[in-house]
């Protein structure tokens, strides 16, 4: 066996095993020789890896951030959990998203789908256990559902202080100084006479020791990086536009492409006719791909051109034509063969409903499109039996098993070079455009192509956030509210993607109902049901995922129950509120606000909260009348997320996330007429404006300390729609109960 | 000579005078069926958007833009100038030609608003023909020059080839000269409300 695979499984061993306990030595032993050929792949002639996360050459150190970075801040997350504990300055740091390899696994992701609530004291470490045995199962190595922090805040700390420690004993070996006398500052072993020995040069015999199982790490006064805000690694290239995302890889010879396939998602291509195209300038070849074809040109602009000079006779699709009858095909679902659970079912509903008057409600949410800047892309060359492939993913072990699939090649001749993405929040989850760039790379081999959809073929092939109704029937008592009865419809997110990546998801989806089921509030007599709808459009995580709409649809029912009974939104919320950090958000929020006061003339105010990935957050929306519009005036935003790692990007994710969700939850909307998406580009599908957006403050508590620490990257989205709706209701009287709020008669914004 | 004339004078006057006094009793009805084509033209997105008021910005609607009305997506101002001169120029993003994409900007030769006291976004029938009858307020001395207008400005021609996506208002730019005309000669009646 190699040094590099004696280092590499032993840091395995320590990277991965210190966190989840012996639990993965089995595991991971019976598997070194993949792991370790995987994570060879980055490594250059004299570079060494210390542990997973911790690359070491002549040039200095690199930090592997397996998390993909999808504007999200992700790599600068990652290097500082690193750079803390290893100590390397700031300026220093080089990071590589690294191999796909099954050593970077995600164990806290699979949490968020078991029907275990956050709040659950008793079952949250057996949620805890089942998601990391889970993630290493299926070598999850997957970024989502807000778990990057939460995922890597010991994982990473336990590599870097293993490397540091590896690097102190190899000083003291080299220098016969005590290891006790020796100090880190900066990527280099500093000895008592105050001469550095720099990382780089101590490397070598490093690699040479036995690793450390028991590191102790710094304590949270003693942090450099965590828990301030450090300019963001990738800042000063994204604001000079010389960040390389995935779409803007260039390399000699590359050839570009782009692909047309059946906007009748899933249907066949019955026939073409692309002789047109084939003569068309800068043409180089027309392929064949699953569901359509591909253009291989001299430029992409050339490409785009040619495709629009092909005739297609598209196969249908087999979902309900229209938007109109997918609904019908929802409505249709609250039947016993389509209950998928009840994990929330307090008090006796049907009693307390049958002594009261029934308050009876529909809301709806439609599909919505990820629709990120950077459309789908990949850059793949298969040459001489080897592949390559460039593009931003967040799912690289699947990725490369399908490529393994589709070309017959052995993973080693697989090499993905993972970048960053120009937005996702979700789409990377999904291969397809890997896929076919794979397609045409097997019928083009040699030349590296660069394969990039236009906006129109991105919007209208999307995989979106699945539509859903809800219905709800209430009572109050003196008062109070009493009962709550919601019943959700909705198509599976979870069962849509396992089942493209072959597998079968046992159980009911919980994202049917998350957001929703496991709220922290204890109404007297309060159920909450989900019911599968036969899979439609196929649909896969939309920024939040289930609790995205369900927010919606549970909060503004909560709202319009708690206004029928006369109470407060916010001090009846708190009433029912059985659990503190949940509490303690509500009310900050209501500090912040001031809710206790007047919002002043023509103002009105509109609260939602939402548990969601564990992180309880509130919000409240002021909203302004002018001339019967509605302006968004301020948002304030309280989220309890254990510990604040960069407070500035915090803020950052949860501004961006409100102004994403208010301009989704104000306009957009994803409709089928025909079998296809009707909106093609963000014309038809549009954001909130620059000049609409809103006043944000933002308070992160810390109270749960590390045994809390969750991400901030989904949880602010849920509560803003509802918020915004139930300050419309507080502004002019109307409630509206389906998104976007501007289909309902007499809301307009300015 | 000149008592001549002024006899000429003398008889002329008064009798112009009951003119005015007293105009020919005229049925309004032709007229206004005119105006009511009129009005279909300048309420029309494609006018309506551009014949904004003193705010200076342009708004969105019809099918094109979505279900209700609001003001130009990127919160233009278009200022004293009409045309952007001193906050962000129209022709920044609106050249001589429409975009071919799909809700590109649209664009023609001197692309800017038309004066405040033009303003025709938000008014009713009546609102609007009592001002366009006013000269002052229309910012044309003749009906001439209304249908010169009309036939031969570069921005009410692209009215009728508004670029993908959008639609063009009713009749044509030439109907409508001719529906102007026809309405000013018939006594250009203004609906009451």
């Amino acid at each position: 066996m190699s040094r590099l695979g004696m280092v590499s499984r032993r840091a395995v061993l320590v990277g991965a095993g210190a966190v989840a306990g012996g639990l993965v030595v089995g595991v991971y032993f019976f598997e070194r020789f993949r792991v370790n050929a995987r994570l060879k792949d980055g490594l250059d002639k004299g570079q060494l890896m210390l542990t997973p996360y911790v690359r070491i050459g002549e040039d200095g150190v690199t930090i592997i951030t397996p998390r993909a970075d999808l504007g999200q801040g992700a790599y600068s997350v990652q290097a500082a959990l690193v750079a803390e504990e290893l100590d390397i300055a700031w300026s220093d740091i080089k990071v590589d998203p690294g191999a796909p390899s099954s050593v970077y696994y995600n164990g806290k992701v699979l949490k968020e789908g078991l029907p275990i609530a956050a709040t659950s004291v008793l079952l949250g470490p057996v949620a805890e256990a089942i998601s990391q045995a889970g993630g290493k199962f299926l070598s999850l190595q997957w970024t989502g559902g807000s778990s990057t922090v939460a995922d890597a805040y010991d994982r990473l700390r336990i590599a870097g202080a293993t490397a540091r420690e590896l690097l102190l004993r190899a000083a003291a070996k080299q220098t016969g100084i005590a290891r006790a006398d020796l100090k880190t500052r900066d990527g280099a072993v500093i000895a008592p006479n105050g001469r550095a020995l720099s990382y780089a040069s101590l490397a070598g015999i490093a690699a040479t020791l036995e690793v450390p199982a028991d590191v102790k790490l710094r304590e949270r006064k003693d942090w450099r990086y965590l828990g301030k805000s450090m300019p963001r690694l990738d800042m000063v290239a994204k604001c000079t536009g010389t960040a390389t995302f995935g779409i803007d890889i260039r390399l000699p010879g590359m050839v570009y492409a782009t692909v047309c396939t059946n906007p009748h998602l899933g249907g066949t291509l019955r026939s073409y006719d692309a002789s047109r195209a084939a003569k068309a300038r800068g043409v180089l070849k027309i392929v064949p791909v699953k569901g359509g074809v591909g253009i291989i040109a001299d430029n992409t602009w050339r490409a785009f051109q040619a495709a629009k000079l092909i005739g297609f006779d598209w196969g249908e699709a087999s979902y309900p034509a229209s938007s109109a009858a997918m609904f019908e095909e929802v409505r249709a679902s609250f039947i016993p063969e389509r209950r998928d659970s009840r994990c929330k079912d307090d008090g006796d509903v049907d009693a307390a409903l049958a002594g009261a008057k029934v308050i009876e409600a529909e809301y709806c949410v439609p599909y919505l499109a990820h629709a990120p800047l950077e459309p789908m892309n990949a850059v793949v060359q298969l040459k001489d039996g080897r592949l390559d492939i460039w593009t931003g993913t967040q799912a690289p072990v699947f990725l490369v098993k399908m490529a393994r699939k589709l070309t017959g090649l052995a993973a080693e001749d697989i090499h993905l070079h993972a970048l960053p993405s120009g937005g996702s929040f979700g789409r990377r989850l999904e291969n397809d455009y890997v896929r076919q760039g794979v397609e045409l790379a097997m019928a083009y081999q040699g030349r590296p192509i660069k394969m990039t959809w236009t906006r129109e073929e991105d919007m209208t092939h999307d995989f979106p956030r699945p539509l859903a109704v809800a219905r709800m029937r209430g009572a109050v008592k003196d008062g109070k509210l009493d009962a709550c009865d919601l019943a959700i419809a909705a198509p599976s997110v979870t069962s849509s993607q396992f089942g493209r990546l072959g597998l079968h998801m046992p159980g009911p989806d919980m994202a049917i109902v998350a957001g929703a089921w496991d709220q922290p509030f204890r109404i007297p007599n309060y159920r909450v049901t989900g019911y599968r709808v036969p899979e439609l459009v196929r649909v896969s995580s939309w920024r939040s995922v289930g609790a995205s709409g369900n927010a919606f649809l549970h909060e503004c029912c909560l709202d319009e129950l708690i206004q029928i009974a006369g109470a407060d939104p916010l001090h009846e919320r708190l009433r029912l509120c059985s659990h503190a950090p949940s509490r303690r958000v509500l009310d900050e929020v209501r500090r912040m606000s001031c809710w206790d006061s007047k919002p002043g003339p023509g103002r009105a105010r509109g609260l939602a909260f939402t548990l969601s990935f564990g992180v309880p957050v509130a919000e409240v929306i002021e909203v302004e009348k002018i001339n019967d519009a509605i302006r968004i005036a301020r948002v304030f935003v309280a989220a309890e997320v254990g510990v604040v790692l960069d407070p500035d990007n915090l803020k950052n994710q949860v501004e961006g996330a409100v102004v994403w969700a208010l301009g989704h939850a104000m306009n957009a909307e994803l409709t089928f007429a025909n079998g296809r998406a009707v909106q093609t580009n963000y014309h038809e599908y549009e954001g909130m404006r620059l000049y609409q957006a809103p006043e944000i403050e933002v308070v992160a508590l810390e109270t749960t300390g590390e045994t809390g620490i969750r991400g901030i990257g989904e949880p602010a989205v849920p509560p803003a729609a509802p918020a915004l709706a139930n300050a419309i209701f507080a502004a002019t009287g109307i409630r509206a109960r389906q998104l976007p709020l501007i289909k309902t008669e007499g809301i307009r914004f300015v | 000579m000149i008592r001549y004339a002024l006899l000429i004078l003398l008889i002329a006057c008064p009798a112009q005078a009951v003119a005015e006094a007293q105009p020919p009793a005229r049925d309004p009805a032709p007229g206004l069926a005119l105006w009511s084509r009129i009005n279909e033209v300048f309420s029309h997105p494609r006018c309506a958007n551009c014949h904004v008021g003193e705010d200076g910005v342009p708004m969105w609607s019809g099918a094109s833009n979505g279900r209700v009305a609001r003001p130009h997506g990127m919160n233009i101002v278009a200022g004293d100038s009409r045309n952007g001169a001193t906050y962000l120029a129209c022709t920044a993003c609106h050249t001589p030609r429409n975009s071919e994409m799909p809700h590109g900007p649209p664009g023609a030769v001197d692309w800017k608003l038309p004066a405040p006291e033009r303003q025709w976004f938000g008014k009713s029938s009546a609102e609007i023909c009592r001002q366009f009858r006013d000269p002052r307020l229309r910012g044309m001395a003749s009906i001439d020059d209304v249908v010169d207008h009309i036939r031969n400005d570069g921005k009410v021609r692209w009215g009728w080839s508004p670029g993908p996506g959008r639609a063009a208002p009713p009749y044509s730019a030439d109907q409508l000269a001719a529906f102007v005309a026809q309405w000013d000669k018939s006594g250009a009646p203004c609906p009451e409300q």
